[in-house]
């Protein structure tokens, strides 16, 4: 039976496809797929490919760790603030396996993200107890102890101290070809979280989220469902955390497992809207983009307190964040000119 | 060896006074009107660098800095709920973003100013020196610090149970609906309960951090992570629980960071296996209700 239903969404796929790209929000995310694959190869600048689009590759990593941000806390409920921990292990044992035990490339990425699994399961069980606020400063102290566990003291030594790893090749030495992978690995993780979201186990992760003693009540197995939230949410955000260490060549304690990671992911995912996948993308491209012109600009200093009064600004004013609205603004003036 | 136990002790009980009076303004907040203020780490932060900021401008009257710093926290407290908790005050996601955001906002803002290095106020010690008690010599400040926690902390509980507004504050954090229809300001009670914690903060660390110097901005977080373990130990809600948590979680920290090897790496720790250990064994805690008492 699922058999037969995965042959006929196969192959009704194609005219799904047609009708998806009819629908507004369908034809503007094809839209901008198609813009951001022409990107690369506008200009053979030497600036251009090092310098901007490497900003547009460190846009989609942290779009991919946004969204799953926005897995766990967004559509699981389950409000996480110590996001970076997953980050920065994924992109720890990235390195190392990569700098002293020479994996390939990878592998060790791979490796990583599973690293950062591991930890979702190890966090997401003492945390089952905790709900809402409670849940939020748990995972803010976890990351917080593992930082200062990799950053002071003597058993930071064992992790490499203060200085980290360095000298990590990069995904590709050509900036096209780490664009154009880390934009292939940012679709197939969005398209893989929206579809979780849009199925029964999304559904179910919902439930969780909007009443988990009704969902008990319903039989579903509350704790289990949690747990699979952490791990998958943790899946994601150490696919980005290794593909950070090797965007960056290097790992260290603050630079991956600092509170600023954790904030990046609430401050990019709350910024498009809690529920809204999509929204993530939208603000780790923005978010990336403003630091980029406040460093040109030479306000490098003050980049942190702007994003957190943004974020203060947007969760005050508009709870569910700026992309739907955005989006309608948008949608209506395209039906004005449509002439509808 | 005794040297090492009296350390602990001192140690222990120096811990204990900070981190209780940080968790008893946090406790207050919670258990009367249901809202974690995440930025209430920054407070403490906040202060300390507001006597930093002070010293140049008030060379021979610090006491005005102090008051200053305490006034300005008092008020920033105040700020947080009327603009920020408040508004949002229906939904829990959005109270822990943008005290979150909050706390953030002033971490940075301070680190724009200060930068992350280690800066000492000693300026402002009131009691400078130290006394040598069987081979171990302690701070005097702390030791005025510890006295004035305990004072402080009686003061409080002789205000929570006699005062009229500790009353409203009590009877809001029992039952708001109620305390509604006996005429009681639950939205001004909650106000001042903010202010009330932030002054608190604001208070302890004008008398520790002078002696302690401020470690950078992130100090914040430090403060609101072993709070947090304190109060989840204490129970969430129970002021005698913030008290009675806060010296033990105090104690336990002295002791790992002495007497165990590595034992500095390993009391970064002790606030989070606290947190784990207890919602194992208690969740609730060790006088955990929603009532204050």
């Amino acid at each position: 039976m699922l058999k037969k239903e995965f042959q006929e969404k196969f192959t009704g796929f194609p005219n799904y496809l047609k009708s998806w790209v009819k629908t507004f929000t369908g034809g503007l995310t094809l839209f901008v797929l198609l813009s951001l694959l022409i990107l690369p190869f506008l200009s053979q600048n030497q600036n251009f490919t090092h310098v901007f689009l490497r900003q547009f590759t460190l846009a989609m990593i942290f779009a991919i760790f946004a969204a799953s941000w926005d897995l766990l806390t967004g559509i699981s409920g389950q409000i996480s603030f110590g996001h970076a921990i997953f980050f920065g292990i994924a992109g720890y044992i990235c390195a190392y396996l990569i700098s002293y035990q020479h994996y390939p490339i990878w592998v060790a990425l791979i490796i990583g993200a599973l690293g950062a699994v591991l930890f979702g399961l190890i966090i997401g069980i003492p945390c089952l107890r905790l709900k809402g606020p409670y849940l939020a400063l748990g995972t803010l102290a976890f990351s917080l102890v593992l930082l200062k566990l990799f950053l002071m003291g003597s058993l930071a030594d064992i992790f490499f101290g203060s200085e980290g790893i360095s000298a990590l090749p990069k995904i590709s030495d050509d900036p096209v070809v780490e664009y154009l992978s880390l934009l292939i690995l940012m679709i197939i993780t969005f398209i893989t979280i929206i579809q979780i979201s849009k199925s029964k186990f999304g559904t179910i992760l919902k439930s969780i989220r909007d009443d988990e003693t009704g969902a008990d009540a319903s039989g579903i197995n509350t704790t289990r469902f949690k747990v699979y939230a952490f791990m998958l949410s943790a899946l994601f955000a150490g696919i980005a955390g290794s593909c950070y260490a090797l965007f960056a060549t290097s790992v260290n304690p603050t630079g991956n497992f600092g509170a600023v990671i954790s904030f990046y992911a609430i401050l990019m995912a709350s910024l498009g809207g809690l529920t809204t996948i999509r929204g993530s993308a939208l603000g780790a491209f923005f978010f990336v983009f403003l630091e980029y012109s406040l460093i040109i600009a030479g306000a490098e200093l003050y980049v942190n307190l702007i994003f957190a009064l943004i974020l203060i600004l947007v969760v005050r004013f508009s709870e569910h964040g700026i992309l739907k609205p955005i989006l309608e603004r948008i949608k209506d003036v395209w039906d004005v000119l449509l002439g509808r | 060896m005794i040297e090492d136990i009296i350390n602990m002790i001192f140690n222990g009980t120096l811990n204990g006074a900070v981190l209780s009076l940080i968790a008893l303004g946090y406790s207050l907040v919670y258990g009367v009107g249901g809202i974690m203020n995440l930025a209430h780490g920054a407070y403490f932060m906040l202060a300390g660098y507001l006597l930093l900021w002070g010293l140049p401008i008030f060379p021979d009257f610090l006491i005005l800095s102090v008051i200053f710093a305490i006034v300005i926290v008092t008020i920033i407290g105040g700020l947080t709920y009327i603009l920020l908790i408040k508004p949002l005050q229906d939904s829990h996601v959005g109270v822990v973003l943008v005290t979150f955001g909050l706390a953030f906002a002033i971490e940075q803002f301070v680190l724009i100013f200060y930068g992350t290095d280690s800066i000492a106020i000693s300026d402002y010690v009131l009691f400078s020196g130290t006394t040598e008690v069987l081979g171990y010599s302690m701070a005097n400040q702390f030791i005025f610090f510890i006295i004035m926690s305990i004072v402080i902390v009686s003061l409080f509980a002789l205000f929570i149970s006699k005062s009229k507004l500790g009353k409203s504050i009590r009877a809001v954090s029992q039952d708001r609906e109620a305390a509604v229809l006996m005429g009681i300001n639950a939205n001004r009670v909650l106000l001042y309960t903010v202010m009330i914690s932030a002054f608190l903060a604001a208070l302890g660390a004008s008398l520790y951090l002078p002696g302690a110097a401020l470690s950078g901005p992130s100090m914040a977080w430090t403060y609101l992570t072993s709070s947090f373990a304190v109060i989840i130990l204490g129970g969430m809600g129970s002021l005698v629980g913030s008290v009675v948590g806060g010296y033990a979680v105090g104690f336990i920290t002295s002791f790992t960071s002495i007497f165990i090897p590595n034992g500095p790496s390993w009391a970064h720790v002790v606030p989070l296996i606290v947190i784990i250990i207890v919602l194992v064994i208690r969740p609730q805690g060790l006088f955990g209700k929603k009532e204050i008492k």
